[in-house]
C-alpha cells in the first residue's frame, strides 16, 4: 500500500516536472520567435547551401535499392516457378526452427576508402530497432558513432558526412524491441571501411 | 551527440511505405511535405525550409541569455551552423509530430549542451576567459537534459505520447487522433509511458545520473 503510494506521489512529481519542462520550453521558444535579429541569423541561407553543395540529394541513392528490389522479386518469383515444376518433397522442419525472422545486419556495397551510405537488416515485422554505432579497435568498444534511437523500418541511412570522419573500423549493436519495448533479439556487426 | 529522437521523428516517408508498423499520422503535414520535398532536393521546399530554420539562431540565443550568456556573439554563429548541419543530418527522421521550428528547439538546446560540457572538459585558461559572460547560471530548459535523455530511451510510441501530452500540450482525445486510437487507450498507454520514464530515471538516478523528483 505504501509502495503504492509512493509511486503515485513519484508519478505526480514526474508530470509535474514534465509539466514544466514543457511550459519553460514553450516560453523559450516564443521568446526566441520574438526576436528580430540574433547572432547568425543572416548565415542560415547560407550555411543551408553550403551543406547541400556539399552532399547530393538524400535519396539520390535509393534507385539501386529499387533496382535490388525488383532482381530480388525476380528471383523469388523464378524460385517459385521452379518449385511449381519440380516433384513435391515431404519438407523438414521449418520457419523458426530454421531461423527465419532472425535478426541479421547486411552491409550494401560501397565505393572504395568508403563507408555504405546506410545500414539494413532483416529481422521480424512489427517490431521497431535500435542501432547504436560505436568504434571498434583491438576487440573493444570506443566512442559512440550513432546514438541509439528507435528505427521504424529495416534500414537506416548513414549520410557521407557524418560517416567520412568516422575510423576504419566500426561495430554495429542492433536490438528489436516490441511496442511494450521489450527486447526480442539483438544482432552485431562489425565493419571495416572497404577498400 | 544524442539526438533528438523525437518520437516525433520516425523514417522519411519512403521508409515509411517500407516500414513494418506506422506509430504515427503526422499532424504537420506540411511541414512534413517541406522536410521531405527538401531532401528529395525540390529548390522551392528548401527556400521553405530555410524560412523554418531562422528560428534556429533565435532559439539559440534565448537559451545563451537564460544560461547567463556563456557563448559570445562569435561562438554563437558557430553554434548556429552547427545545429543547422546536424538538424539537416537528421531530417530524415522528421515525422511530422511537432512543427519544424519546435523539433529544431530540441537540436539547439542539444549542441548548446554539448558544447557547454566540452567548454566545461576544458582548462579553464583557454576558453572560459575568451567568452563574454559569466559561466552557466541555471534556469533553462538545458537544466531538464537528463528528462529528454530518458524520453529518448523509451520506445518511440511511449516517447511520442509523452511529448504529445506534455511538450504539446494536447489532450488524451487529440493524442488520440494524432496516434491513430481509441481516446481511452491514449491515456492507459500514457501512464503506462510515464511508468516506464518514472523508473528508467529512477535507474538513472541511483547510478548517479541525476534525477531530482
Amino acid at each position: 500500500m505504501s509502495k503504492t503510494m509512493s509511486n503515485n506521489g513519484e508519478h505526480d512529481d514526474l508530470t509535474r516536472l514534465l509539466d514544466e519542462v514543457g511550459r519553460r520550453e514553450a516560453e523559450e521558444r516564443r521568446a526566441g520567435d520574438a526576436l528580430e535579429d540574433a547572432p547568425g541569423l543572416h548565415d542560415v541561407e547560407r550555411v543551408l547551401e553550403e551543406v547541400w553543395g556539399s552532399s547530393p540529394p538524400k535519396r539520390a541513392w535509393r534507385w539501386p535499392l529499387y533496382l535490388g528490389l525488383l532482381a530480388a522479386a525476380a528471383a523469388v518469383i523464378g524460385l517459385m516457378l521452379f518449385r511449381l515444376e519440380s516433384p513435391q518433397k515431404v519438407t523438414g522442419p521449418a520457419g523458426e526452427l530454421l531461423g527465419d525472422g532472425d535478426l541479421v545486419i547486411h552491409r550494401p556495397a560501397a565505393s572504395p576508402g568508403q563507408w555504405p551510405d546506410h545500414v539494413a537488416w532483416s529481422g521480424p515485422k512489427g517490431l521497431e530497432y535500435v542501432l547504436r554505432i560505436v568504434e571498434y579497435a583491438d576487440g573493444a568498444e570506443g566512442r559512440e558513432l550513432f546514438a541509439p534511437r528507435a528505427i521504424i523500418a529495416f534500414e537506416q541511412p548513414l549520410p557521407a558526412e557524418v560517416t567520412r570522419s568516422w575510423p576504419d573500423k566500426i561495430k554495429l549493436l542492433l536490438e528489436a524491441r516490441n511496442k511494450e519495448g521489450a527486447e526480442q533479439g539483438a544482432a552485431e556487426a562489425i565493419w571495416e571501411r572497404s577498400r | 551527440m544524442s539526438s533528438p529522437d523525437d518520437a516525433l521523428q520516425t523514417p522519411r516517408s519512403s521508409e515509411v511505405e517500407a516500414a513494418p508498423a506506422r506509430l504515427q499520422i503526422a499532424s504537420h503535414e506540411q511541414d512534413l511535405h517541406t522536410a521531405r520535398e527538401a531532401l528529395g532536393g525540390s529548390l522551392p521546399a528548401r527556400k521553405r525550409f530555410v524560412e523554418h530554420m531562422r528560428c534556429v539562431p533565435r532559439y539559440l540565443c534565448v537559451l545563451n541569455h537564460r544560461l547567463g550568456r556563456p557563448f559570445s556573439d562569435h561562438e554563437l554563429e558557430d553554434l548556429t551552423q552547427e545545429t543547422l548541419v546536424e538538424i539537416w543530418r537528421r531530417l530524415d527522421s522528421y515525422a511530422g509530430l511537432a512543427s519544424l521550428p519546435t523539433w529544431a528547439f530540441r537540436f539547439c538546446q542539444q549542441v548548446l549542451s554539448s558544447r557547454l560540457r566540452s567548454r566545461r572538459r576544458r582548462p579553464a585558461s583557454t576558453e572560459l576567459f575568451e567568452s563574454e559572460g559569466s559561466p552557466v547560471a541555471p534556469g533553462t530548459s538545458l537544466d531538464f537534459e537528463h528528462v529528454h535523455n530518458a524520453i529518448e530511451r523509451l520506445p518511440a510510441r511511449d516517447a511520442a505520447i509523452i511529448r504529445l501530452k506534455h511538450f504539446e500540450e494536447l489532450t488524451f482525445e487529440q493524442i488520440a487522433e494524432r496516434l491513430a486510437m481509441p481516446p481511452s487507450s491514449a491515456k492507459a498507454d500514457y501512464h503506462r509511458s510515464i511508468e516506464r520514464l518514472r523508473e528508467l530515471l529512477d535507474v538513472w538516478h541511483r547510478k548517479g545520473e541525476g534525477w531530482t523528483p
